[in-house]
């Protein structure tokens, strides 16, 4: 076989085992929320449906999803409105190909501008949630995604920021690299204030609670997804949960050493670490009330913006 | 013709349709997405070039902070002027096209100018020619260090420049509300719900005026909207408008 083959054939392999994870993650995570949740809420959550503990919810609720009617309202502006759950969803899939699953395994996690990369590709969501509120010509639906606007504007900055702190230890942008630096100790412990920052910041830029203001049902119906219905709607959750993930495993891999681990092999350590903050972010997402638009612009701006700053001079003075 | 090429030509018309829409669009939320795509396709151009870093940072300026807030800027104004007249008549859309000076050939003229303008520019400029395909230089840490060293006072001029406009913009907002709260001081305080949610935008207003007239009451509304409205000015609240009603 000539060389250009294989690595075709050898990327279409890694990039179907990606996608094969991504769709079984998607399943798994939306029952383990919904087990979460339930065991916060001092009840048992999906039962009925296959035994032990209703694992095959996740299979019903699929059929469900597929089998719904396509809805499209009829103020529609049709275009955008039919590209919008693409619009979110491809950013989402994207970013798994920077993930540094363990040493030199991944789809591409020795790119030597993957954080660049994270926040250049993660800029299109924004871009999809407006052509969702807009499209949909609805007010709530608007409404959600002027919050989400300035939500995403007001986040990103100390998100960067927090990065950066890590990016200077390091001395590369690459996850690969960001992961052998930590070898001896976790970035958590000297970027410590970072990592608080990342954290506050990630959720945020999740859209989950305590942040949810775009889509905050007690008010917008459903935000900017208020219109969407069947695998459309589908498609704003896959994104929402694949982001989770990505997120995570981001987290994980910044500051607590991604693969890095004693025994196990590295790929179960890189699970163990990013399902733990799939499961924090989970914890925080039913226990904490939604906060106010404006408490959490305040937040962003008045708080974790000088915050991160701060931290990024210390880093700064450490190194010099 | 080669892969590249055939790649360069789809990126290039992606790129050309994306700006020809952007400005024969009727809606303008319309010419954003397609300004959208057409900044896509030329990240697509960089990389093509082999140039991830200026494709990343592309992508970076233009989607993700440029076009961001065009986007927002958009969402804050009258939805009723943008939609825009979508269902014009053939006829009278083919006069605008063609006939009238300020859709028809005006632009074109104009542009043409400027065509020719930055033609010239670049026949006189004698610009490196590089074969497509061929690495040029692109190395995020060079880029940084020049940043830095030799173009130190250039950047910190841009970043003098876009701080005037950011407090600007911050001023220009806050006037506004000052004057709209002196109104609302003299018409009494049930009528002080309403000119606060006006500011930042009329869609906004929308989704308040729905909520305003239950709540009402001065003594609820009037703090929070005061501490909104500034927010609006500095962070560009558009989500806090939606909260003026409470």
């Amino acid at each position: 076989m000539p060389e250009w083959l294989v690595a075709v054939l050898w990327a279409i392999l890694k990039a179907t085992i990606a996608l094969a994870f991504i769709g079984v993650n998607f399943m798994f995570l939306v029952w383990l929320e919904r087990k979460v949740s339930a065991r916060m809420q001092y009840r048992v959550g999906p039962y009925r449906v296959g035994k032990p503990h209703g694992w095959a919810q996740l299979f019903a609720d699929a059929i469900k999803m597929f089998s719904k009617e396509d809805v499209m309202p009829a103020a529609a502006d049709r275009w955008v409105w039919a590209a919008a759950p693409v619009v979110v969803f491809a950013p989402a899939v994207l970013l798994f190909v920077i993930l540094p699953v363990g040493p030199g395994f991944g789809v591409q996690p020795d790119f030597n501008l993957g954080l660049l990369f994270l926040s250049a590709v993660s800029s299109f969501t924004l871009f999809g949630i407006f052509m969702a509120g807009w499209g949909s010509n609805n007010k709530y639906s608007l409404i959600g995604a002027m919050r989400a606007a300035a939500q995403l504007m007001a986040y990103e900055i100390p998100l960067v920021l927090a990065v950066l702190g890590v990016v200077m230890l390091a001395g590369s942008l690459s996850l690969q690299d960001i992961v052998e630096a930590q070898k001896r100790y976790w970035f958590v412990f000297p970027q410590f204030l970072g990592f608080i920052v990342f954290l506050i910041a990630a959720i945020a830029e999740l859209n989950r609670t305590p942040f949810d203001l775009s889509e905050a049902e007690s008010e917008l119906v459903a935000g900017y997804f208020t219109e969407y219905s069947g695998i459309r709607w589908g498609m704003f959750m896959f994104a929402e949960y694949t982001n989770l993930f990505t997120m995570s495993a981001i987290a994980a891999s910044l500051f607590f050493g991604g693969w890095n681990g004693p025994i196990l092999p590295p790929v179960v350590w890189f699970l163990i670490k990013t399902y733990a903050f799939v499961l924090l972010a989970m914890w925080i997402r039913w226990t904490l009330p939604r906060i106010r638009i404006d408490q959490l612009l305040d937040l962003g701006w008045k708080f974790l913006v000088p915050v991160g700053l701060l931290n990024l001079v210390i880093t700064g003075l450490f190194l010099v | 013709m080669s892969g590249t090429a055939v790649i360069f030509a789809v990126l290039a018309a992606v790129v050309l349709l994306g700006a020809w829409r952007v400005v024969t669009s009727e809606q303008i939320a319309h010419s954003a997405l397609f300004l959208g795509l057409t900044f896509v396709g030329m990240a697509g151009l960089f990389i093509l070039l082999k140039a991830p870093t200026f494709a990343l940072l592309h992508v970076l300026v233009y989607v993700g902070a440029i076009l961001t807030v065009v986007v927002f800027a958009i969402m804050l104004s009258d939805p009723e002027e943008l939609r825009g007249a979508g269902d014009l008549p053939l006829g009278e859309r083919l006069r605008r096209r063609f006939l009238s000076p300020y859709y028809g050939w005006l632009p074109v003229v104009v542009a043409g100018v400027l065509v020719a303008v930055v033609l010239a520019g670049l026949a006189a400029a004698q610009l490196p020619r590089v074969p497509l395909g061929e690495p040029v230089a692109d190395d995020l840490r060079a880029i940084g260090g020049e940043m830095f060293t030799r173009y130190a006072i250039p950047f910190e001029v841009a970043s003098a420049a876009l701080l005037a406009a950011l407090i600007g913009a911050i001023g220009l907002t806050r006037r506004e509300t000052a004057e709209e709260r002196g109104r609302a001081g003299r018409d009494g305080g049930a009528a002080r719900t309403a000119p606060v949610a006006r500011v930042p935008g009329a869609m906004a207003a929308q989704g308040a005026g729905d909520g305003a007239p239950q709540v009402g009451t001065p003594a609820g509304s009037s703090p929070a909207g005061d501490r909104v409205t500034a927010a609006a000015g500095s962070s560009g609240g558009a989500g806090a408008a939606g909260e003026v009603g409470r």
